[in-house]
C-alpha cells in the first residue's frame, strides 16, 4: 500500500512498513519538494527522512507490512515541517536520546543524526511519532502566488495516488 | 551491483548507489564475501554514492571493525563534502581513512 493525499499544506504519504516503500516515500517527497522551489541536493533534508522513516518502518513497525506508517510534509516559507508516525507502541526516546553509541558499534546513530540535522525535533510522549522542523532557504508555502496559479491550472492532481 | 578492483594490492569496493535501510542487507552479504577472499587491505570507493544512513554507517563500521581485529583500517575513497561533512560529524574520521572527492 502507497498512497498520497494532497492536503492544504503539502502532501500526506501513507505506505505499508517496507523499506522499499520508505525509499519511494522519500523520492515523492524530494519531487514535491522541487515544485515548492527547494533546489540543491537536499542532503540534509534526505537524511532526516531516511532516519525518522527507518525509526518507524524498522523499529516502530518492526518491517510489519500489515502496518502502516505516515509521513506528513508541510511547506512555509523557508521552512519545513514533517510528520513521522507508526501504529507501534513506540519507545523510550528520552532514554535513547541520552544514550550515545559507542564509536564502534554497529547501531544506534539514527537519532544522534536528527538531534543534529534538525532545527526542531519532538517526540509524542509513547514515542511512535515525531515531529522535525528544517530551514530550507528559498521553500514556498503553499499560499505563494505561483501555487495558486498552478492549481488554477490544474497542475496539482497528485492525491489519491493509491498502489 | 558494484564493482570490485583491485588496485596496489589492496581490494577497492565500489557500490553503484546509495548505502541506505533498503539495500544494506544485500550489500553487508556481499562486503562480507569481498572481505573473504580478498584478505587484506580494503577501500571503498564512495564515488557515486551521495547519501548514507545510519544503517549504512553500521554496515561501514562493521566492516571497519573485521578490518581493526588485523590490525587494518576501512579507506573511503571520493567521499562527497556532505557524507565527508556527516562521518566528521559523527566523528567517524577518527576510525576511517577519509579521501574527499
Amino acid at each position: 500500500m502507497f498512497v498520497v493525499d494532497t492536503t492544504a499544506d503539502g502532501r500526506r504519504i501513507r505506505f505499508s512498513a517496507n523499506l522499499s516503500l520508505l525509499d519511494r516515500a522519500v523520492d515523492e517527497t524530494v519531487a514535491f519538494l522541487r515544485t515548492r522551489n527547494a533546489t540543491g541536493r537536499l542532503f540534509e533534508v534526505q537524511l532526516l527522512l531516511r532516519e525518522a522513516l527507518v525509526n518507524a518502518v524498522r523499529h516502530g513497525s518492526r518491517l510489519d507490512p500489515g502496518r502502516t506508517v505516515s509521513l506528513e510534509v508541510a511547506t512555509a516559507p523557508d521552512r519545513l515541517h514533517l510528520v513521522i508516525a507508526d501504529q507501534g507502541p513506540g519507545f523510550d526516546w528520552r532514554a535513547r536520546m541520552a544514550d550515545k553509541p559507542s564509536p564502534t558499534a554497529t547501531r544506534g546513530r539514527g537519532l544522534c543524526i536528527l538531534a543534529l540535522y534538525a532545527d526542531e525535533l519532538a517526540f509524542n510522549e509513547a514515542g511512535n511519532a515525531v515531529r522535525l522542523a528544517k530551514r530550507i532557504p528559498g521553500l514556498r508555502g503553499p499560499a505563494s502566488p505561483a501555487d495558486r496559479r498552478g492549481q488554477a491550472l490544474g497542475e496539482d492532481k497528485h492525491g489519491g495516488d493509491s498502489h | 551491483m558494484e564493482e570490485i578492483r583491485i588496485e596496489d594490492g589492496r581490494t577497492v569496493f565500489c557500490p553503484s548507489g546509495d548505502i541506505v535501510a533498503s539495500m544494506a542487507d544485500a550489500m553487508r552479504s556481499r562486503l562480507r564475501d569481498v572481505m573473504h577472499e580478498h584478505p587484506g587491505p580494503l577501500a571503498i570507493d564512495l564515488a557515486q554514492v551521495e547519501l548514507i544512513d545510519s544503517v549504512g554507517i553500521g554496515l561501514l563500521i562493521a566492516a571497519h571493525n573485521t578490518l581493526a581485529k588485523a590490525g587494518g583500517r576501512l579507506i573511503l575513497e571520493h567521499v562527497h563534502p556532505d557524507l565527508c561533512g556527516l562521518l566528521r560529524t559523527m566523528r567517524l574520521d577518527k576510525h576511517f581513512q577519509i579521501e574527499v572527492a
